[in-house]
């Protein structure tokens, strides 16, 4: 079933694309490849955006998401039929290309058949599709950063898990992942040979980042879908001077900002780009209003709901009171202290220019790029590119590649600039835009000169480094899928702290609700719990100030909470537990039912990293009387 | 491919570097994770 459920959702994707080329009619001059790179892009942001409505108000009952996926899947009646034309003939060097995309491609599929374990998917990329389908429809998330924010993405992974279950779940995550790889291939054709086409979609799909988020719940390599569809259709618009095409890149560009609040910046710096022609007052209005329709439900939603369609971001002035999970005193203190840890280096003209290169050669833990950074390849053609832009400047200012750079260029000076984080997957949807310019401009300078072969050297290192780590990253995906081991076993070696998941699941009933702060459990509990980090909740107050014992209780008690998994602590002095939940240990309010001692890795790839242990306990909260 | 030209021969000399010294650069990094992959291949 799974299988088929994913074929369903690929050519409801391809369908619904074709629906939107065809009804903007701007499909007439597209090759058949790229017809269905930009189909599923803009199909993947249509399905996305229709299961939104569908879940609020109809629910998510199979029989309205099957219909909805073969309703999609009709729209292919209208793919057009002409001859198909190929994309070039393949050379031995194309040949050997396409093997190690396939080595790359294989590895991949080893992820889609293994349960999911990426920390961020397992907390909400994929818990709360999980959550809306169990309680079958979607429903707001007071929750600021991970449940109240975009979601469009993670509605196309509803029809999957509902419909096909995890391994329908998993491996749509993969193809959606391979699909911007596929689309900046097709492009990529516009302005680069078949050979070199195919090393930047090798080069793209093994980058560090892409290999870490590409097959997950993340949504940093999917949203590269939206961003090519946008500026094809923002270098048409400029081109040719068509409103249709202005539409297709709002379209784009809004899908992008309904999957995340970055797609505003993204937003911009194509909207700009639009202004290039001298139809501009058409040209932006369009693009504004189908930007507007794509992206604005989940901020609307917000808005419903909190008064803040940013939230948290404009909490604070605009938001409304009396919400119990985030008030606007917790805000004050939290939203500010969560974003300056998002910061590695100060924002100012000098860091402009030097964080690509500190992100890349010495990285700052919090740039989150040590072992699942952008790779080198930007790094070493650098030279190649510079001087092919110095000595064809006068042939850049018409070239269509300005507008791809200057969208990649004004995307990432808007997010550092004003951008809440310094993380590299942040860049990762416009690093196909930067790897087709860099590639086309290195190459250009470099074609017929001696100069290609450090370029050619450049560029199969990278390869050869790249797919090093993917196989590296791949080996406990192998070892699941080649060896037969369980699922269990699994879980225990690649999701951390796991082992008290399962032992919840076991012991715990549904009427129990546990306090966990290890978020990536939250996909495979089976029992309520409630996760109690401030960035996430003023429920209950948890902060070390908090002195009052009966107040924490009776925080806890309002929420249900039967049960609380904490870590111990190991140092002299201080209480068992962090506060404040050392005083309910000192008031006597806790028993401990199971303790743990777990592993600790910082990387599931190398686990060796840092193979400590901690000692965790599953404690049951003792009736009030304990107060007494 | 046309004759190459001296400043063709130190350009591409400038690029080898650079492509060599990038790389070594960028791995460097990761000599601190390279005794855990080692770990992990058995040859540690």
């Amino acid at each position: 079933m799974a299988v088929v459920v994913l074929v369903m959702q690929i050519l409801a994707c391809l369908g619904l694309g074709t629906l939107l080329l065809r009804a903007l009619k701007v499909d007439g001059d597209l090759a058949t490849a790229e017809h269905l790179g930009l189909a599923f892009a803009c199909g993947f942001g249509i399905l996305g955006w229709l299961v939104f409505p569908i879940g609020v108000w109809a629910g998510l009952a199979d029989g309205w998401l099957w219909g909805l996926l073969a309703a999609g899947a009709l729209g292919l009646l209208l793919f057009p039929r002409r001859p198909i034309q190929p994309l070039g003939r393949l050379d031995a060097v194309g040949w050997g290309l396409v093997v190690v995309l396939a080595v790359s491609m294989a590895f991949d599929l080893m992820e889609g058949l293994s349960p999911p374990a990426d920390a961020d998917s397992l907390a909400y990329q994929f818990n709360i599709p999980k959550q809306f389908i169990a309680q079958g429809r979607v429903r707001f998330i007071p929750r600021p950063l991970d449940g109240a924010v975009p979601l469009l993405i993670q509605m196309t992974y509803i029809p999957a898990l509902a419909l096909g279950g995890e391994r329908a779940l998993t491996l749509w995550a993969m193809v959606s992942g391979w699909a911007p790889a596929f689309l900046l291939f097709v492009l990529a054709r516009r302005y680069l040979s078949l050979n070199w086409s195919l090393t930047l979609a090798l080069v793209f799909l093994t980058t560090p980042a892409v290999v870490y988020g590409g097959g997950t719940g993340q949504v940093e390599v999917k949203m590269a879908l939206f961003v090519l569809a946008s500026t094809w259709a923002v270098v048409r618009a400029v081109e040719t001077g068509r409103t249709a095409y202005a539409v297709a890149a709002g379209l784009g560009a809004g899908f992008y900002v309904g999957a995340k609040y970055m797609g505003l910046l993204f937003a911009a710096a194509a909207g700009l780009m639009v202004l290039w022609h001298r139809r501009w007052p058409a040209l932006s209005i369009a693009f504004g209003l189908a930007l507007l329709a794509a992206g604005f439900q989940w901020y609307a939603w917000n808005w419903l709901h909190t008064g803040d369609p940013l939230f948290p971001k404009f909490y604070q002035w605009i938001g409304r009171d009396g919400l119990a999970e985030w008030t606007k005193a917790h805000d004050l203190i939290y939203t500010e202290i969560f974003f300056r840890q998002e910061r590695g280096v100060p924002r100012n003209l000098l860091w402009f220019f030097l964080y690509p290169f500190k992100a890349t050669l010495d990285p700052l833990l919090v740039f989150d790029s040590g072992r699942v950074g952008l790779g080198p390849y930007g790094l070493l053609l650098l030279p190649f590119a510079l001087l092919g832009a110095w000595k064809f400047r006068a042939r850049l200012r018409r070239s269509p590649l300005l507008v791809v750079a200057a969208i990649a260029a004004l995307y990432y000076t808007a997010l550092f600039f004003t951008g809440p984080s310094q993380r590299v997957r942040h860049l990762v949807p416009v690093l196909p835009l930067f790897l087709i310019c860099i590639t086309a401009a290195a190459q250009r300078f470099t074609a017929g000169t001696p100069m290609g072969r450090p370029l050619i050297a450049a560029a199969l290192l990278t390869i050869g480094l790249q797919i090093s780590g993917q196989g590296l990253f791949s080996a406990n995906n192998l070892e699941f899928v080649l060896t037969g081991e369980d699922r269990q076993s699994y879980l225990r070696r690649n999701v951390l702290k796991y082992e008290a998941a399962a032992w919840i699941n076991a012991n715990l009933a549904k009427t129990d609700r546990i306090v966990v702060n290890e978020r990536q459990l939250f996909y495979y509990l089976d029992v309520p719990y409630f996760f109690a980090s401030p960035f996430a909740q003023a429920l209950v107050d948890v902060s070390a100030a908090v002195d009052d014992p009966r107040r924490l209780y009776r925080q806890l008690a309002d929420q249900g909470i039967t049960h609380l998994f904490l870590p111990v602590r190991e140092e002299a002095g201080g209480g068992v537990y962090s506060a404040p939940y050392g005083l309910l240990d000192r008031a006597g309010c806790l028993e401990v039912m199971k303790e743990f001692e777990l592993p600790v890795f910082a990387s599931r790839t190398l686990s060796t990293l840092s193979g400590s242990r901690v000692k965790a306990r599953i404690l049951r909260l003792k009736a009030p009387s304990c107060l007494e | 491919m046309n004759k190459t030209t001296g400043k063709e021969r130190i350009l591409t000399a400038v690029l080898w570097i650079w492509v060599c010294a990038g790389l070594a650069a960028y791995l460097y990094q990761f000599a601190g994770i390279a005794g855990s992959i080692f770990t992990k291949l058995g040859l540690a």
